[in-house]
């Protein structure tokens, strides 16, 4: 059976039709209009940040200078590492090097910013006449463009400071309208690292050794205390050394317990060869005197409260305690020694392996490359948003 | 009725014009990759937006894992940020591999349309994929970004760069794959234990910098690892030290795309029609 074209057209002409005349193409014309737009939208996604990038970089960007320095910070005191820890510094998971993040901290902080403002004409260096309006330093499209948070967040943009942490270097990139400023920043930004460096050390230096110093002073204060009391009870009790004292004591007690016992002998010997001798009985009477003289010297050394005994008692402690005072000044001492040591060990310095170099050729803006990065990121993004309204479309219909 | 501006067979295509060829060819791309994400999909729920759901989710689980069971190792690099990049990356790599494997004989009915050559289905299969993930990596960095949880972009044109540079190279080699499994059915059996087993040399974990000096120079023959590392350079901080070379990624693919090329050419003769 023949179809005739023409017919089948004819029939959707005709009232009471399923479909109007023409609705088809309508709808079709519809959707080829929406898509022609999304297409465009597309496009022009890609073509208007990338001619912007062409004829911002290519035209009107202002050369810009980069001064760059390295610095390694580093203490006298090399840490010793142990055998676990050389392992994970070979995989590169290290502590980070706390002295070399105060500093770059630093270099990146307000208070860096305000020190440099001090020193040099910041904004007038960073809204430099040769600055195209874009990177110059009030940014135009920003409320308050002129307050010290801004120029916080230029000066972020203008200085990176990077640790490259395997190394130990620390990277300071100054960027700026003129290769002197930017050489002059970077040096400024030196000086203040040093200076805070130093001020760093300063107060380490007087932390360890002063808290040292204070105990040699308490742990001479004690040995005076300790000597006094000794003293006065030297003074006190007359005596210099009651061991001395109970040793003279107990040697006298000896000659007289000897002369007693020679004595005693004496008189058993004339008893028994002449029992009459009138001589026996001074003999008796010596031996008596010297029996209580041993007794009244005994009673010296360890009788009653005032015996010699209870004094070397209260006097071995006395001295106990002013030996103790005596080695506690000796450590004190030794320790104090060590910690002027430590603190002039643990010293940092920041040591400048490369000087700011005065640049003689802008590197920045780098145009082809972000011609480049304009023209790559702007057809991937729109290619993700062809998928998505492609999904879209899909979706609805 | 008024002339169909888009048709496929209207005249201009006829114009042997290079720029009339090239529309063309990206029509008919566009059209093979929204077909085969409706083919894939259907219009069930999501439909098509399982293209970027389906690695979104992947992602997303592998960073949650990782993020309670791994502890930073170091503080510039954070888990979340190394697992999405690392994760978006291996994911891309591995579905376009695996998409191809005989990518030619699932799509040869297509091939009757005249202007559909088996190149334009490697390369709308690959498209899809670079373009689904890169979307699901935006989208799941965005909201990431906004949170605190991943830096901003250090360098897009490295970020960008990377992924089109491992798109570029998954694609060659899957050209290579797609063309290689219709010559021979057993090397299917070996893709699958390859893949698995080239994971430690796809870069996904870990930095180059982590590693000793010895191992570090025989991971950086391995391309992937360079386009990881540009990827990944491109959204961490300087202060994180990266190394690649995008030449050298370039001229590997270069090769592959060389040797992928002629084999598709050869190996479209011998397509078993399923």
């Amino acid at each position: 059976m023949a179809v005739n074209l023409t017919d089948i057209t004819a029939s959707f002409s005709r009232n009471g039709a399923l479909l109007a005349p023409g609705v088809v193409d309508k709808v079709l014309h519809k959707s080829q209009i929406k898509a022609r737009l999304i297409r465009r939208l597309l496009i022009s996604l890609i073509i208007f940040p990338v001619l912007f990038a062409v004829l911002y970089y290519g035209l009107f960007a202002a050369d810009r200078y980069v001064s760059e320095t390295n610095i390694i910070v580093r203490s006298v005191s090399s840490r010793r590492m142990t055998g676990l820890e050389m392992i994970f510094q070979t995989f590169g998971i290290s502590r980070a090097v706390d002295d070399a993040n105060a500093v770059q901290n630093f270099m990146l902080s307000r208070d860096a910013v305000q020190a440099l403002e001090t020193r040099l004409p910041l904004r007038k260096i960073f809204s430099d006449p040769h600055a195209d309006i874009f990177s110059r330093f009030p940014r135009f499209w920003l409320p308050k463009n002129d307050s010290f948070e801004r120029l916080y967040e230029y000066y972020l943009d203008r200085v990176t400071v990077v640790q490259d942490q395997s190394k130990g270097i620390t990277t300071v990139r100054v960027v700026a309208f003129q290769p002197e400023d930017a050489k002059k920043i970077a040096e400024a930004l030196m000086q203040l690292s040093e200076e805070m460096v130093n001020r760093m050390n300063v107060r380490a230096q007087r932390d360890t050794v002063e808290s040292a110093q204070a105990s040699v002073n308490s742990a001479v204060q004690d040995l005076i205390t300790a000597q006094k009391n000794l003293a006065q009870y030297r003074n006190r009790e007359l005596i210099i050394d009651p061991s001395k004292n109970s040793a003279s004591v107990l040697d006298t007690i000896t000659s007289l317990a000897t002369e007693n016992a020679q004595v005693l002998a004496q008189i058993q010997e004339m008893k028994k060869l002449t029992p009459n001798n009138p001589g026996i009985a001074a003999r008796i009477v010596r031996a008596d005197s010297l029996k209580a003289r041993i007794d009244a010297e005994r009673d010296k050394l360890a009788g009653s409260d005032s015996g010699l005994a209870t004094k070397i008692e209260t006097y071995e402690r006395l001295a106990l305690l002013r030996d103790i005072a005596e080695k506690g000044l000796t450590n004190a001492s030794a320790s104090l020694e060590t910690a002027r040591q430590e603190a002039r060990r643990q010293q940092i310095y920041v040591e400048q392996i490369v000087a700011p170099n005065l640049p003689d050729q802008s590197t920045e803006p780098e145009r082809i490359r972000m011609i480049a990065t304009y023209l790559v990121v702007c057809s991937m993004l729109s290619a993700v948003l062809w998928l998505l309204t492609a999904g879209a479309q899909e979706h609805t219909n | 009725m008024s002339a169909r501006p888009f048709s496929f067979f209207d005249t201009r295509s006829r114009r042997s014009s290079l720029a009339v060829g090239g529309r063309v060819q990206a029509r008919v791309v566009a059209a093979l990759m929204i077909r085969d994400a409706m083919g894939r999909y259907g219009h069930e729920n999501l439909g098509f937006f399982w293209v970027i759901g389906e690695p979104l989710l992947l992602t997303c689980g592998v960073m949650a894992l990782w993020s309670i069971t791994h502890q930073s190792h170091n503080s510039a690099v954070g888990v979340v940020p190394f697992a999405l990049t690392g994760y978006s990356m291996l994911t891309m790599w591995r579905l376009i591999v695996f998409k191809s494997m005989h990518g030619m004989r699932r799509s040869a009915n297509l091939i009757f349309h005249t202007n559909i050559k088996f190149f334009d289905i490697l390369l709308a299969r690959s498209l899809l994929e670079t373009i689904g993930i890169l979307a699901a990596f935006l989208i799941a960095y965005l909201p990431l970004w906004l949170l605190g949880f991943m830096p901003s972009m250090n360098d897009p044109l490295a970020l960008f760069g990377g992924w089109l540079l491992t798109a570029w190279f998954a694609f060659g080699f899957g050209l290579i794959i797609a063309a290689a499994t219709e010559l021979s059915d057993a090397l299917e059996r070996f893709i699958h234990p390859v893949m698995y087993l080239t994971l430690p040399i796809t870069g996904t974990f870990y930095m180059v910098d982590w590693m000793p000096a010895k191992i570090r120079d025989i991971l950086l023959y391995s391309p992937l690892v360079h386009g990881s590392e540009m990827f990944r350079s491109g959204v961490f901080p300087p202060d994180v030290v990266t190394m690649y070379d995008p030449w050298y990624m370039v001229a590997w693919c270069v090769a592959l795309t060389g040797i992928g090329l002629p084999l598709v050419l050869y190996a479209q003769r011998h397509v078993q029609l399923v």
